[in-house]
């Protein structure tokens, strides 16, 4: 009986919190919305500019037919997987680098003080839309290579994709939250997370078997940027790499990762002392 | 009031030429001391900056020893596996030295107006710019120059120079390269004299910075009339011709000959933009 009652005000709550991290996104979006040529030139650059990522794939696949095994398609698909999840994180989350400039002027505080969650707050508190620039840039790699691969679609390989793109974005973000509780210990530090975030999409957008035993220990499994796009997307293309349950199990990864991130956010806010000035 | 500060900056722009002379050379070594000091305070930055630096070094070092052992000669554009290492771990140590990803210093001054109290003052303003830049450059060179290219030697075995004078050589290729660097930006933050924003443009500045000067792959690794054509242009100057110079490739003194002609080029470029953005500048207010 209890139990039924904590599980419907749970809901409740996290109906309200939805409710309201859409009404203060919505505000976000609309101030955007007023200078609208200015974030088009904006989102427009950053399509351009991360396709330098992929024109140093094209640069190096001049040389040689496959890298790590995986042809120069097979790499667009993973690069694509893995840029849309990094990027559609970057939109939703991807400001709380500067949470060490929040707590620098006190902004922090006010979060504080509010009758809402800290994380919400901090993710509405911004929604870049000129990121979508390079969700658009990976997300046009992704179907070049969908159209050039010849995949023999099937249902759970399409819901695979969907799911992997999701839970990308959710590994993407525990590192984000992560790095951001960093910045609680060590003030201007902000760069740290660079190193895994940025560099994290940097690392999976190649196939993870070119790197060394030890960066593939760091990067594919202690932080578990294989399942963003690598492991996920051999079931996808029909590779045996690695075993099949590597391949599907992702999504898992992804609640473990988001539920820990969570959890050290908390212990941090809880921790948390105010400069005070 | 509004009025034209042509009057005032002709004048400063007249004592620019009396750089070399005691006094101002005096003036610049302070400059450059300061600005070195200012970015000397921020230890925290620098040492979050130099680990991932680090961490971007191993894995571009992984990318490029996968693509040289996928390559059939083992070799890709001249570069084996020993000096692709070399070269990936040098953009990490040269990429803050001569600020790839550019600067807008003097673009958020030309914004909120405070250029025109620079102007007015009794100094030439690109060479006060460049004072400043040498003591940014030299502070980036010690703090996050040294460490990864130790570090990239630690782990892997990197084709170091062979003779002392091709270290003086590559450090006389560093300087140049700031210059050229200095020169491009502080061109790109005066153009904001006209767009009024600088986001767009620091935006081509850094593409065309990232693919031009071999800071994402060697220029080596591109199509041979590509690469050819980009070796005589300005951005290679700023950050592949120090790793040319580092490790043998060309004839060095053709490729120091062509970076002092870019720095000289880019120097004389800035200020004949700078006396026409002088000549634009309407102050309002008062």
């Amino acid at each position: 009986m209890t139990t039924r009652i904590t599980a419907r005000r749970s809901l409740t709550v996290l109906r309200h919190n939805a409710e309201l991290y859409r009404h203060l996104v919505r505000a976000r979006i609309r101030a955007q919305w007023q200078y609208r040529t200015s974030l088009t030139f904006d989102a427009i650059g950053s399509f351009f500019l991360t396709f330098i990522d992929f024109l140093v794939i094209l640069a190096l696949f001049q040389h040689f037919p496959r890298l790590g095994g995986w042809t120069l398609h097979e790499v667009a698909f993973l690069y694509g997987v893995a840029g849309l999840g990094f990027s559609l994180c970057d939109l939703v989350i991807g400001h709380i680098e500067n949470l060490g400039d929040m707590i620098r002027l006190g902004q922090f505080d006010t979060v504080l003080v509010r009758p809402a969650g800290t994380l919400l707050q901090v993710m509405a508190s911004d929604f870049a839309l000129r990121r979508l620039g390079k969700a658009l840039q990976s997300l046009t790699v992704l179907i070049y290579a969908i159209v050039v691969l010849d995949v023999h679609w099937t249902f759970a390989k399409v819901v695979l994709t969907f799911a992997t793109i999701i839970s990308g974005s959710a590994i993407f973000a525990s590192i984000f939250v992560l790095g951001a509780c960093v910045q609680f210990v060590f003030i201007g530090s902000s760069e740290i997370a660079n190193a895994f975030t940025y560099g994290g999409n940097q690392f999976s957008s190649y196939p993870v078997s070119i790197y060394g035993a030890w960066l593939r220990r760091i990067f594919a499994y202690a932080i578990p940027l294989g399942f963003v796009a690598y492991f996920p997307t051999q079931y996808i293309l029909g590779r045996t790499d690695d075993p099949l349950w590597l391949q599907l199990v992702g999504p898992v990864v992804a609640i473990v990762a988001v539920g820990l991130s969570i959890v050290v956010w908390t212990f941090s806010v809880r921790r948390y002392r105010s400069s005070g000035s | 009031m509004i009025a034209n500060l042509t009057d005032i900056v002709g004048n400063s722009a007249r004592r620019e030429s009396g750089l070399c002379n005691v006094g101002s050379m005096r003036f610049a070594w302070e400059l450059a001391r300061r600005e070195f000091q200012r970015y000397a305070t921020y230890r925290a930055a620098t040492v979050a900056g130099l680990f991932t630096n680090t961490v971007f070094g191993f894995l571009r070092a992984a990318v490029l020893i996968a693509a040289l052992r996928a390559a059939p000669s083992g070799r890709i554009g001249g570069y084996g596996t020993r000096e692709a290492l070399t070269y990936t771990w040098l953009t990490q140590s040269l990429l803050m030295v001569v600020a790839v990803w550019g600067w807008n210093d003097i673009a958020l001054r030309v914004q909120t107006g405070d250029i025109a109290t620079d102007l007015a003052r009794p100094y030439g303003f690109l060479g006060w710019w460049l004072a400043r830049d040498c003591g940014r450059a030299a502070y980036q060179m010690l703090a996050r120059g040294i460490a990864p290219l130790v570090t990239g030697a630690v782990f892997y075995t990197l084709a170091f120079p062979s003779s002392a004078f091709r270290w003086v050589w590559f450090f006389f290729s560093i300087m140049l390269a700031v210059v050229v660097s200095f020169g491009l930006r502080f061109i790109v933050n005066l153009l904001v004299f006209w767009t009024l924003d600088w986001r767009g443009i620091s935006m081509i500045h850094n593409v065309l910075m990232s693919v031009c000067s071999g800071m994402v792959v060697p220029v080596a690794f591109f199509p041979h009339a590509i690469a050819s054509a980009l070796r005589v242009l300005p951005w290679y100057q700023a950050l592949q011709a120090p790793i040319d110079v580092f490790l043998g490739k060309g004839s060095t003194p053709t490729v120091l000959a062509v970076q002092a002609l870019w720095a000289a080029a880019t120097l004389l470029c800035a200020r004949a933009l700078l006396q026409i953005a002088q000549r634009r500048l309407v102050v309002q207010g008062g």
